[in-house]
């Protein structure tokens, strides 16, 4: 299978999660990117990355189709997740990132088994 | 409130994001739902907005360090967006009730791999120096 074609296979399971659950399709594309196509962690994301911009575009373009957008929401959630990734950033070298990732891993798992239960 | 409770929503899913490496869309849905009882639909919908500016700061700073593979973004974006039609049009006729529960996998998925790299790191930093698991932390900022 030539690399263009796994790529654009790639961006269809990518935008297929993305735009079913509303998050952007890294979390499937860079692992497969990884073991497919050869990339390097780091190019992956970066990669992908900006495959996520027209995913996310036309996925919300969808979204608002159907009367499910609300602009003033997702330009709040934007405007306080940039300056919220400017504080995380400065915060990274003071906290063991492993530790909080493992306690954040548990809350997440517990509130997606609290979610697909309907608990 | 609304207003403080969203800004406050994006902020600390965008603390996290930035401290963890991890993507903040799918706590933004879990969060705007919690706080703010918006629907699925309109969590997911606000999430996927959000993501497009922080997306496009990330691959300006990604591009300038030449690590953007423009040929095969093409590529990615030509199955992305067929995908991504296919996707949110299937989550639009699809039932509150049950994209929640299709989003639960997800997010179990996402707990999963945070979990996994969380202990990826302890092996790194026991192995290696502390230098390579900053750079780790950096890499995974993706989804």
């Amino acid at each position: 299978m030539g690399k263009n074609f796994k790529a654009i296979l790639i961006g269809l399971l990518g935008g297929l999660a993305g735009g079913l659950v509303g998050i952007g399709g890294g979390i499937i594309m860079v692992p497969l990117m990884v073991y497919s196509l050869d990339f390097s962690q780091h190019s992956a994301h970066a990669t992908s990355l900006a495959a996520i911009v027209p995913i996310s575009v036309i996925s919300a373009s969808i979204y608002s189709f159907y009367g499910n957008m609300e602009l003033n929401l997702a330009a709040l959630f934007a405007i306080g997740g940039i300056v919220g990734a400017y504080l995380g950033s400065a915060l990274m070298p003071h906290v063991k990132a492993n530790i909080l990732q493992r306690m954040l891993a548990i809350v997440v798992i517990a509130a997606s088994i609290r979610m697909g239960l309907d608990l | 409130m609304m207003i403080m409770l969203a800004i406050l929503t994006g902020v600390s899913t965008g603390i996290l994001s930035g401290m963890l490496g991890i993507g903040g869309g799918a706590i933004m849905v879990v969060m705007a739902i919690a706080l703010l009882n918006v629907s699925q639909h309109v969590a997911q919908a606000a999430a996927l907005t959000a993501i497009i500016p922080t997306a496009l700061t990330g691959v300006y700073k990604h591009h300038r360090n030449g690590l953007v593979n423009w040929q095969l973004v093409l590529y990615m974006s030509i199955g992305g967006v067929i995908g991504g039609l296919a996707g949110s049009y299937w989550a639009n006729i699809m039932d509150e009730a049950i994209l929640r529960k299709v989003f639960s996998i997800f997010f179990a998925l996402i707990g999963v791999k945070l979990l996994i790299s969380s202990y990826k790191k302890d092996t790194k930093k026991q192995g290696n120096s502390s230098r390579n698991d900053n750079h780790s932390t950096d890499v995974q900022n993706a989804e």
